[in-house]
């Protein structure tokens, strides 16, 4: 009788209630009482031996709904008595890693790998052609056993999986005992696709719910008959949760404001190490037209060609400006400098220029304003504070130039006071209050995160911020800064 | 004086080298810098004005070069590098080889022709 024919028989007779005997225990009484009833002939030892532990894998697995309990109950098996070790690696499709249960000792170790690693054994298993593997010659690393093992490779619809045995001794596996682990591997197989999901699930289960309870603010959910709810402790500003360690689960930054701090920080990074290549590369044509012109000034030059010459030399000069003035707004240094406020917003004016045609601007200052403060910061401040002026303009009177941005400086005692006033659209009441929050913005292409900037640049510089909307329309925002002279 | 001049930057170079003339040098104007060190191998300068980034190669490279041929003193006394690097890394390294030094741009261009018409 063709053996899928008995395991047929026998998976009906399990499953079939009414044909259960009545004592629960399946001892090899009935097992052979079944096979008699099968009318298998009694030669066949070996079926015998392989449907018993078919069944004895039946049980065990019916009894375990857990993944990591299987490196255990592969011990458990009575075949593998002998075997002290083993090992699972579990590789979902398209992940980077991989995990590991080695079962050793009556201890579960659970660990991750990366991929690289996995297939490199995984490429060793299935290239033998013996399929008689020693750890001691081959050194794999990423398997815990030791000495000669079994090992055979899952491959099934979403993860490919390695199962590794070994005694940990000096002696191969019997024949009895190869023999035995790969029609168990082949039983095994179905069920173990079905247990990683299920752990996975698990897994994901525990991350999503320590993210849910580590959100600073407290909220109730219901679905279904389920209640979710968080507690909504406050953490410091500055922590954020690492879920990660060795999953290739998504970490989730929950603390916004550092977020935006992180986000900002890599962008000016980069925007920096663009604006370096730029700059040099610009600056050496830019440096050979300057001395170009010089070489071609001669006393007995026309006055038409002294002015074109003379004009050419202003234009480089301005070229190279404002290269130098966008590397100020990148620049990554933390030091502060005294700078001239005014010169410093005309020059920070001039990189605004496409945005603000059509803008009147007006700069009122009465005297020399020296502020102690980091360049690139107040840079980046007055950049965003003009821009958004103007975007405010330009909503109000898109096809009109009657746009105008008044600043305003002055000094109040050792504070500069900065007022950046537009006649644009202003500012509605409700979003007054959320307008520096991280990620708000009203802007269809917005990123939310330029007054969120402004206002953590401010901070540092140990200077305040504040908005009004103007009576006659349009809003200003005014700005204050120590160590004013 | 005997002067050679290594950058690649035509504008910059034949600026250079009419402005030396101008000033009584005898001047050779190479881009490359393997062919750079090839006419310092074969001849004898008093003065190499060079670049730091060459197309092929680095100024630091052509002093290395140098060395060969020319005592440390001899090579610090005879090179003016000029570049429009200003970090820290590429200042301290020009240092360590005791070479002057000049940035680009040049704020003022009689003054930078003075220095390297100055006798060694």
């Amino acid at each position: 009788m063709q053996e899928y024919e008995v395991q047929r028989r026998i998976r009906n007779y399990f499953t079939e209630p009414q044909d259960v005997p009545e004592t629960p225990s399946y001892t090899i009484k009935s097992y052979l009482s079944l096979l008699s009833s099968l009318k298998i002939s009694a030669d066949s030892i070996k079926m015998q031996r392989r449907i018993k532990k078919y069944c004895e894998l039946q049980k065990s697995l019916s009894n375990c709904h857990d993944l990591l309990r299987i490196p255990e109950l592969i011990l458990q098996q009575s075949s593998f008595n002998n075997f002290q070790s083993c090992q699972i690696l579990i590789h979902k499709k398209g992940g980077q890693v991989v995990k590991s249960l080695f079962f050793h000792q009556n201890h579960l170790q659970d660990s991750s790998l990366p991929v690289a690693i996995f297939n490199k054994i995984s490429l060793t298993i299935k290239k033998s052609k013996n399929k008689r593997f020693d750890q001691g010659n081959l050194d794999l690393h990423g398997l815990e056993i030791l000495g000669p093992f079994l090992a055979q490779v899952l491959d099934s619809e979403k993860y490919n999986s390695i199962i590794v045995i070994s005694h940990n001794g000096f002696l191969p596996p019997s024949h009895e005992e190869e023999d035995d682990f790969y029609h168990f591997i082949n039983k095994l197989s179905p069920f173990l696709s079905d247990l990683i999901y299920q752990n996975e699930i698990k897994d994901r289960n525990s991350i999503a719910n320590q993210i849910i309870n580590n959100i600073p603010f407290a909220f109730q959910v219901n679905k279904d008959e389920k209640i979710i709810h968080n507690s909504g402790k406050r953490e410091p500003y500055d922590t954020h949760y690492d879920l990660s360690n060795n999953h290739e689960y998504r970490t989730e930054k929950l603390n916004l404001k550092s977020s935006s701090q992180h986000y900002h920080t890599e962008r000016v990074h980069l925007l920096g190490e663009l604006l370096n290549t730029l700059k040099h590369e610009l600056m050496n044509p830019l440096f050979g037209l300057n001395l170009g012109i010089q070489m071609l000034e001669a006393p007995e030059n026309e006055e038409d060609t002294k002015l074109f010459l003379d004009e050419m030399l202003l234009s480089v000069s301005r070229s190279q400006n404002i290269l130098n003035n966008f590397s100020t707004l990148y620049n990554d240094t933390n030091h502060s400098e005294h700078i001239n406020i005014e010169q410093l917003i005309s020059e920070v004016i001039t990189l605004t220029k496409s945005e603000t045609k059509h803008i009147k601007k007006n700069i009122t200052i009465s005297e020399e304003i020296i502020v102690k403060i980091n360049k690139t910061s107040l840079s980046q401040i007055i950049f965003n504070m003009i821009v958004n002026a103007a975007q405010s303009i330009k909503h109000k009177y898109p096809n009109d130039s009657y746009g105008l941005i008044n600043i305003d400086i002055y000094r109040e005692k050792n504070e500069c006071i900065i007022c950046i006033s537009d006649n644009g659209t202003g500012i509605k009441e409700d979003i007054l209050k959320k307008i520096f929050t991280p990620f708000f913005t009203t802007k269809e292409h917005g990123t939310g995160l330029g007054l969120t900037i402004c206002q953590s640049l401010i901070n540092k510089s140990n200077g305040a911020i504040t908005i009004v909307n103007n009576k006659n329309g349009g809003a200003t925002f005014e700005i204050r800064l120590k160590d004013c002279k | 004086m005997n002067i050679l001049i290594i950058e690649d930057e035509p504008l910059i170079r034949k600026s250079l080298v009419k402005l030396l003339e101008r000033a009584g040098a005898t001047t050779t104007a190479e881009a490359l810098g393997e062919k750079a060190l090839d006419k310092i191998r074969n001849n004898s300068y008093d003065r190499i004005v060079c670049d730091l980034m060459l197309s092929d190669i680095t100024g630091f490279d052509i002093i290395e070069g140098s060395k060969v041929y020319y005592t440390a003193e001899k090579v610090s006394a005879m090179f003016i590098i000029i570049t429009a690097y200003s970090s820290e890394q590429v200042l301290e390294r020009a240092k360590s080889y005791g070479c002057k030094l000049i940035q680009k741009p040049f704020d003022n261009i009689t003054d930078v022709i003075e220095q390297i018409m100055e006798p060694i």
